[in-house]
Parts: C-alpha cells; sequence; structure tokens
C-alpha cells in the first residue's frame, strides 16, 4: 500500500486550498483526489462572476477563481489523481478510490483532509407531489447541462426557491434565450443575496413570487406546468390561490446538504440536522488525525470563505502530521541513549 | 433641478444602501459607500447602468466542450442581448489561455470578451 | 406468421415469453412503451408472498401457492437477487388480537411452516423500532425480497436470448379473427399469430373491447410508496405490516435489497389510467399508517416518493382464460397484488392452455432444445470483492469510472445496460437496471453523465435521449 502524508479528498476549493496550505507548511508528500476530469469542483461550471472580492481584491468568475489555485497546484509536486473516486475511508486513514487508468487502490496517510462538497436538496427531499416528467431538474444539474454540456434545458421555465444558485440560473435561462416565468420562493423575503435579485431579476424584468410555492408538477411525459399557491407563515398552501404556470422545466434551487456519505461510513460524527461534519477549532473531525473544510462542514455563501477554511484545514493538517513526524524521527534517538526525553 | 436616488450596491455581497444626489443630470454627491469601487457604482449606475456579462461559447478540441467567457469589465445592460448575439457568433479553438482577449473592443465600447479559463488541446 | 404474440412487457407478459420460449414457437411482444417493466411491475412493494392470507377456491390464491415455491428457482436460473425476509405482522389493540388469531389459522390452512404468535417482548426484540403499544405479532417466515423490474428485465433478457423478439413502443390498436389465428393491428404495422395473450396490465380491458367483448373492465387503483435514504437511521430485518382487516389494508415497511426502507402502498381508485402523480393527501395518509407501526420513520429522509396503477378486475380474483368471443385470445387479466408472487405459476398455467388450445389446432407444442433456462446479471462493481476488482478493471476498463457516485454505479455497468437485449432506451431504464440514479442525490450529479452515455450507446444526439417515454425529451436544444 502505498503512503502519504497527507490524502485530500475533492478538488473544489476547499481541497486546493488545504492541499496548497498544507505543501507551504513543510508537507511533501500530498495526493489529492478529484472524481471530475478537471479540477475546481462546482467552480467549473459557475461562470458567472462574484467570486474572489474578499481574498483577490477582485470580480472573478468561478473558473477564473479555481484556476489560480489549480495552477499553483500544477507547479507543485502534489499528486493529482482526476476522474478518480474515492470508494471508502476508515478511521486508521486509508482511502479506496478507482479510476480507469489506475484501477482500484488503496493508500495509506498519516492524515485525510475530506474537502467532499455538497448536494442539492431535490423535489424529492422537500416532497412535491404530482406528476414525475422529464424536465424536472435541480439547478445545479441544469447548470452542468447548459455550461459544461452546452444545452437548454427548456423553452420556458419556473425556478422553485431564490437562493443565489437559482437567481444565478434565472438569469442563465434568460441569456441563452430560455424565458423565465418566475421565480417562486416560499418565504416572505428572497434568500439569496440582494445583489443578485438585482443583478439576476431585475434587470431582466423577471418576476419574484414571494410566499408562493410549486404544489404540483403537471405533465405526462415531459413538464407542461406547475400549480403554485400562496402560502401562509407555517408554510401551508392558502386554499384558493392556486393558479397553473405552463412551463416545460421547473428548476429546484432549494437548498444544499453538506455530502458526507464516506465520513458516515466510516463513524465520523456530524450534526444531525445540518449534516455538516463536526470538527474542532483546528478542523479536525471526531477521528484523530481526519480534518475537514469547506461545504462539507457546513453551506457557505462564499467561496472566498471556503478558501479561507481550507487553508486552516491545511496548517492544521500540517502541524499534525509534523508533530507525529517529529516523534518518530526522535524515536531512534532515545534508543541509543544520547538523548533524554524532552 | 434637484433629486435624489437610493441604490443597493451590487459590488460586493456587503450590500451598502448608497445615496446619490444629482443636479440634472450631473451627479453631485453620492454617501453610503464603504469602498471606491461602492463609489464608482453608484456614480455608473445612474448614468450608464453596466454589469460584468458572462456566457460560455462552444470550443473545438479541448479538453472540455464549453470556454467560458466575460466582458473585461462593465458593460453597459441595455446592450447586453448584442454582446450576447457577438459573442455567440465566436468560434474558439484549443488551446486557450484565461485572460486570453477573444473579442477586441466588442461593439466599439471599450471593454473586451476575454476567456474566463485556459482550456488545453485534448490529447 | 408468428404462434404467438404476447401484448404487455411487464412481469406477467415477460414470464409468459420465457415459460414460452422453451417451446419451438415464433414468439414476438408488443411493448407500447419505450421501456420494459414500465407499467404496474415497476410500482411494487418488491414482496414475494408465502401464501399465508391465500383463498384456494381463488386462482389467486392457488397461483401464489405455487407461484412461491417456484420463484426461488427462478431467481437462481436468472441470477436475480431473492433475499429471503420473514414477515411481521403486528397488533397494537384487542381487536387486533382476533385479526392476528384469523391471520394464523389461515397461514396453518395453507400449510405455512414455522408461523407463530410473537409476544409484546419478542416482537420488540425482534424489531425494535415497533411502537410501544405493540400486543403481539404474527410472525410470518419465508416471505422475500425482489427488485421487481430487475426479475422483469431478466426474464425478458432470457426469453430474447431463447429467440422471443421484442417490439419497444409497439402500442396494440385493433385485433380481427383470421383463419387460425388472429391478425394484431399496432401503430408500426399489422401482424399475425396463431394465439394472442393479453397480458396489458391496466389496459386488459381495452384488449377485451378490441376483441369485441366487454366481459370484464378492469379498475385501476393507484398505489403510492415513499423510499428512505439508506443512511437514515431507521432500518428493519423484517417486512413489517399492521394487521387489519381485509377492506382497510395497512401498509408494509420493507427493506430493500439495497438497505432502504420502503413504506406503502397506499391505495386510492382512480378514473385516469395514466397518471403516475403523487398527492399530498395519499403521502399524508400513508405515512399516518406507517406512523402506527412506528412513530420513530424519519419523514424528512425520503428520497424519493412514487406512484403506479394496479389492475383490479370487477371479477374479484386473476381472469386467466380464453376469449369467449375470439379464437385464439388469450387473457391474463386483473392481475393485482401479489402479482409478482404468482407471475412464474401464472407463466406456467398459460403454457398448459396454450398446450391445449395448439392440441385443438391439431398442433403440438415441441420442446425447444436449444433452450437455456441460465441468463446472467449485470456485473456490478459495488459487488466485487477488492482484491478482484484490477483484473475485472484491467479487462473491463468502464468499471473504473463511477457515474454515479451514490450507489457507485459504473460507466461500465451502464454502458453493458444498455447494449443488452432488450437493454436500457432511456435514463430511467439505465436507472432501473443499475441503479444511476437511486440515490439520495436522485440523478442530480449522475444525470448529465448518463444522458451522454446513452446518446453514445444509442448512437442520438442528447437532445434525442429520453427520460423514459416517447415525448421525454430531457434537453430542448444545444446552445450555440
Amino acid at each position: 500500500m502505498e503512503r502519504f502524508e497527507l490524502a485530500v479528498i475533492g478538488g473544489g476549493p476547499a481541497g486546493l486550498a488545504a492541499a496548497l496550505e498544507a505543501r507551504q507548511n513543510g508537507i511533501e508528500r500530498i495526493i489529492l483526489f478529484e472524481r471530475e476530469r478537471e479540477l475546481g469542483g462546482i467552480l467549473q461550471q459557475c461562470v458567472h462572476s462574484g467570486f474572489g472580492l474578499h481574498l483577490f481584491k477582485e470580480e472573478l468568475t468561478g473558473p477564473e477563481y479555481a484556476e489560480r489555485f489549480i495552477e499553483s497546484v500544477r507547479q507543485s509536486d502534489i499528486v493529482c489523481k482526476t476522474d478518480t473516486t474515492v470508494l471508502e475511508i476508515s478511521g486508521d486513514r486509508t482511502v479506496k478510490a478507482v479510476n480507469a487508468a489506475d484501477g482500484f487502490m488503496e493508500i495509506g496517510a498519516d492524515a485525510l483532509i475530506l474537502a467532499t462538497g455538497c448536494r442539492e436538496r431535490t423535489r424529492e427531499a422537500i416532497g412535491i407531489p404530482g406528476d414525475r416528467p422529464a424536465g424536472i431538474f435541480t439547478a445545479g444539474s441544469a447548470q452542468r447541462f447548459m455550461n459544461l454540456e452546452g444545452y437548454r434545458i427548456g423553452k420556458r421555465a419556473v425556478i422553485l426557491g431564490s437562493g443565489d444558485v437559482g437567481l444565478i440560473m434565472a438569469r442563465r435561462l434568460t441569456l441563452e434565450g430560455s424565458e423565465v416565468a418566475a421565480v417562486v420562493e416560499a418565504m416572505p423575503a428572497p434568500s439569496g443575496l440582494n445583489r443578485n435579485v438585482i443583478q439576476c431579476l431585475d434587470d431582466f424584468g423577471i418576476p419574484l413570487l414571494l410566499s408562493h410555492t410549486v404544489i404540483s408538477t403537471i405533465g405526462k411525459e415531459r413538464l407542461e406546468g406547475v400549480r403554485i399557491a400562496q402560502v401562509d407563515s407555517r408554510m401551508q398552501p392558502i386554499a384558493g390561490t392556486e393558479s397553473l404556470i405552463p412551463c416545460d422545466a421547473l428548476l429546484v434551487s432549494v437548498g444544499l446538504i453538506p455530502e458526507n456519505e464516506l465520513a458516515l461510513q466510516a463513524g465520523i460524527s456530524t450534526h444531525e440536522d445540518s449534516h455538516g461534519l463536526a470538527v474542532d477549532e483546528r478542523m479536525q473531525t471526531d477521528a484523530e488525525g481526519i480534518f475537514a473544510c469547506g461545504n462539507a462542514v457546513s453551506i457557505h455563501s462564499l467561496a472566498d470563505y471556503v478558501t479561507v477554511q481550507g487553508r486552516l484545514a491545511g496548517r492544521s493538517a500540517a502541524s499534525f502530521i509534523l508533530d507525529r513526524r517529529g516523534r518518530t524521527e526522535l524515536e531512534p534517538m532515545y534508543q541509543d541513549g544520547r538523548h533524554t526525553a524532552k | 433641478m434637484m433629486n435624489q436616488r437610493t441604490l443597493s450596491c451590487i459590488v460586493c455581497p456587503k450590500e451598502c444602501a448608497l445615496e446619490v444626489s444629482m443636479l440634472d443630470k450631473v451627479v453631485t454627491y453620492i454617501s453610503g459607500y464603504s469602498c471606491e469601487r461602492g463609489r464608482q457604482y453608484a456614480h455608473d449606475e445612474i448614468l450608464c447602468p453596466s454589469r460584468i456579462i458572462t456566457t460560455t461559447v462552444s470550443i473545438e478540441g479541448g479538453v472540455c466542450k464549453r470556454l467560458p467567457v466575460r466582458s473585461s469589465s462593465p458593460f453597459p445592460k441595455e446592450r447586453i442581448n448584442e454582446w450576447m448575439r457577438e459573442v455567440k457568433e465566436l468560434r474558439v479553438k484549443a488551446p486557450v489561455q484565461v485572460g486570453e482577449v477573444l473579442i477586441a473592443g466588442i461593439l466599439g465600447t471599450g471593454t473586451d470578451v476575454i476567456s474566463s479559463k485556459s482550456v488545453a488541446q485534448d490529447q | 406468421m408468428y404462434d404467438i404474440v404476447i401484448i404487455g412487457a411487464g412481469i406477467v407478459g415477460t414470464a409468459v415469453a420465457r415459460e414460452l420460449s422453451k417451446y419451438q414457437l415464433r414468439i414476438a411482444v408488443l411493448e407500447r412503451n419505450n421501456e420494459i417493466a414500465g407499467g404496474a411491475t415497476k410500482a411494487n412493494s418488491g414482496i414475494i408472498y408465502n401464501g399465508h392470507t391465500a383463498r384456494a377456491e381463488k386462482l389467486k390464491g392457488r397461483l401464489t401457492l405455487r407461484g412461491r415455491q417456484m420463484f426461488e428457482e427462478l431467481c437462481r436460473e436468472l441470477d436475480v437477487a431473492f433475499k429471503p425476509v420473514d414477515m411481521l405482522i403486528a397488533g397494537f389493540d384487542e381487536e387486533d388480537d382476533a385479526a392476528i388469531e384469523e391471520l394464523r389459522r389461515r397461514a396453518e390452512t395453507n400449510g405455512i411452516a414455522g408461523i407463530r404468535v410473537l409476544s409484546r417482548e419478542e416482537a420488540l426484540r425482534r424489531e425494535p423500532f415497533l411502537n410501544d403499544g405493540v400486543r403481539s405479532a404474527l410472525l410470518n417466515p419465508g416471505c422475500g425480497i425482489v427488485d421487481p423490474w430487475e426479475v422483469c428485465f431478466a426474464l425478458a433478457e432470457n426469453a430474447a436470448a431463447n429467440g422471443v423478439e421484442f417490439r419497444l413502443n409497439t402500442g396494440v390498436t385493433g385485433l380481427a379473427p383470421l383463419q387460425g389465428g388472429i391478425e394484431v393491428e399496432t401503430a408500426g404495422g399489422t401482424l399475425q399469430a396463431r394465439a394472442v395473450i393479453n397480458c396489458a396490465g391496466i389496459n386488459t380491458d381495452l384488449i377485451n373491447r378490441m376483441a369485441g367483448s366487454e366481459s370484464f373492465s378492469i379498475l385501476p387503483k393507484r398505489g403510492q410508496y415513499a423510499v428512505l435514504d439508506r443512511s437514515a437511521r431507521f432500518q428493519i430485518s423484517h417486512i413489517v405490516a399492521h394487521c387489519k382487516s381485509e377492506k382497510e389494508k395497512s401498509v408494509f415497511l420493507i427493506p430493500t435489497l439495497h438497505g432502504n426502507v420502503m413504506i406503502g402502498p397506499s391505495m386510492e381508485g382512480t378514473e385516469d389510467r395514466t397518471s403516475k402523480k403523487t398527492t399530498a393527501g395519499q403521502m399524508q395518509k400513508l405515512m399516518k399508517s406507517a406512523h402506527k407501526i412506528s412513530s420513530r420513520i424519519p419523514e424528512h429522509q425520503v428520497i424519493r416518493s412514487f406512484a403506479g396503477l394496479k389492475a383490479k378486475c370487477s371479477a374479484g380474483d386473476f381472469l386467466i382464460r380464453e376469449s369467449e368471443v375470439m379464437s385464439g385470445l388469450i387473457h391474463a387479466a386483473g392481475i393485482n397484488n401479489p402479482g409478482l408472487t404468482c407471475s412464474p405459476a401464472i407463466a406456467a398455467h398459460i403454457a398448459d392452455m396454450v398446450a391445449s388450445m395448439f392440441s385443438r389446432m391439431g398442433l403440438a407444442l415441441e420442446r425447444n432444445p436449444v433452450f437455456n433456462p441460465q441468463r446472467e446479471r449485470l456485473v456490478s462493481f459495488k459487488d466485487i470483492p477488492d482484491g478482484e476488482r484490477n483484473e475485472w478493471i484491467r479487462r473491463h476498463p468502464g468499471y473504473g469510472r463511477i457515474v454515479c457516485r451514490c450507489e457507485q454505479v459504473t460507466e461500465g455497468e451502464i454502458r453493458e445496460s444498455i447494449s443488452r437485449e432488450p437493454g436500457a432506451c432511456s435514463v430511467n431504464g439505465v436507472k432501473h437496471r443499475t441503479r444511476a440514479g437511486m440515490g439520495r442525490c436522485q440523478g442530480g450529479f449522475c444525470g448529465p453523465k448518463v444522458t451522454s452515455l446513452l446518446s453514445e450507446e444509442l448512437d442520438r444526439r442528447m437532445e434525442q435521449v429520453l427520460f423514459e417515454n416517447n415525448g421525454s425529451e430531457l434537453l430542448s436544444d444545444s446552445m450555440p
């Protein structure tokens, strides 16, 4: 089994920052796993601008922001396994992974950093009843189809949820020639940043229906429309307020959930409500030597903050490794009696 | 004629409330900003509202199928559709570098269309 | 001329096709949908019953007992997963005590071995998630769990390997008598067959009407289900139900083959024969019924809900007989629960009917000398032991690329599922054959990749790839 000092799982903003920071703090044998062909994680499909205002004092797009870190990683001796899926981790810090070129591999590491990001809540998770035709997407998968694959996902869309992803997709669809009939939000106020409401909806005259929700989906094969209704303060639809919006696509943008399946299988603790990994102030989980950062810990509103947290995890993992290295290097000296214990 | 407008700054997530005073069409006083970019935004938003525009175009021979592109600086928002039409005519071949100018001075403005990603050739 | 045309490629149609492929017959299966197993088969509990409530005076009862005996052997031949699971039928009040006793008696009459009534303590020990108020429970051993669509795919693949033709997107539009057979009109042209077997599920009465009879009608019932995340902190080791009267049916809590708990079905009559929609009202009813069994069901961990239409027949029993108006036509109608369990027995029963029909025509059924009863399952990367994975990936590099992260499904499996005969033709077809998209993200991550694999394997443009049936294109067009 090949051994590394540090294994980083996930090549998005958290993992990239963590790996680089650990390298700068003296860790030499680092391996980073990324399941996509390219590094950068979800940033690669976030082609809009607004990244880097804090860290670089300029307004970058997702791919530009990612590239600053990817370049540094490329110039370093960090081993990057892209197109590689981690299948399993264990508390003793071994990692099982697979890709087409190397096949199945098992590596050991002195420390692990989990930077596995998040996944989207689906229509099922919020229990929207109705038909299950084609044309219902999570906002992120629609974003991938459009920005990475180059396909329009519908001619007339309704977006459920006014988080930043939903708002950004409203503008994206409009720019690419699809009509956005409405953004529907159950809360009485938009949940995304005001700057996104202005730039993504107001600029294009897209209606924002607050205190409304989608109560059912209609369509045998392809979506034909959604029924919406106003909701009361307990989020319950109010009878008599229902209406039908004809559309061939519904984008569901109703929140993100930390993705921690690997950690859960290894018995690492998460917060029951948020599903985020439980970490201490050094970003260490309740498994010794296993650190975590980014959206796997909690959902961040800005990639810049994810980077900052990734760096902290990288530094903490480095000092953990150096601490151990120091101990093991000293051991033989204890034995020949020339030194006494500190 | 004197008048005043209130804006919500969109430069960063801080979302400062900006107050702009004008005499006829001349900006006379701006308050509420907490950085120079915010002051500039308030000024421009009154006289010529502009945005960073981003989209993707197809790319040939690269390791990915789409190339993300952007305006190098804020572009007048009234002309976004024209910008999109012009940009969609682009035919890009890999390799391309991040920041590479793909259309210089688009539509007679001072802003360029640049690549927002480096794409290597597919081996 | 075909010897046999089978209408419908659900569990009944494919079981009949596979059974008849044991003989030297030219057989075609016509399916109106773009995928097989797309009707009631897909929205099924997956329970293989042992016949504890079967009534010997009913055909359904006799076929359940026989079907259960045949099922495991069938699964072995077709390399389909079968998990033996005991059923626990719990009672919560005095009335339930009587109902449990009644159930026990009937099971005993049906010769079910090992059936017994458990005390409250024993029931709770076996199934700690049961509500505290449980009084007693009937332990009903000898049931099982399968993936119903997997059985159907396996039957179809094995039938196809033994010479049966499958025609998808081929709905039947008319039937006409013919000298020595029947003319079958379809969307894709006319076929002639000596015998036609009506396995059209929810639409068996419409086929009967095409033959000129209204001797029975189908009363569609919509059943809704909910599936919990595999990592939900709620696990059971029995199929659990609340004992209720025949009329007021309880939902089941079902431990699926894949570690999820499935809850369902709720049942309601419906006029609409096409709608598989879920409704907020029925979902609430479903959960209410489930909470009577265990109040600890984590509702917020539902990753999927779905509905299916079940074909209850006006006759009140399975209706398997020759048409009274058109010679050569055999109906297999009203195959509702436990149709899955019965399917091998139904197929054998129909093979007997075909044999006697053919002998009346002066024809004999000859054994197919090259019939191969075996079919091999799709190798799932997840099931390959660590030590053998590299050898497998070396031979099949696609197995080194994980496409569906939630269920760990590889590109190799997905390509194989599409290239089989009959193979997956759509995103949902891939999902049901490989589980890609069945996990907690519900295809959010793997959907785009599955779509491009379908596009490559079926040689279609991305915007022509279907979600399931014709008209369900996923994407509208490519961007400039």
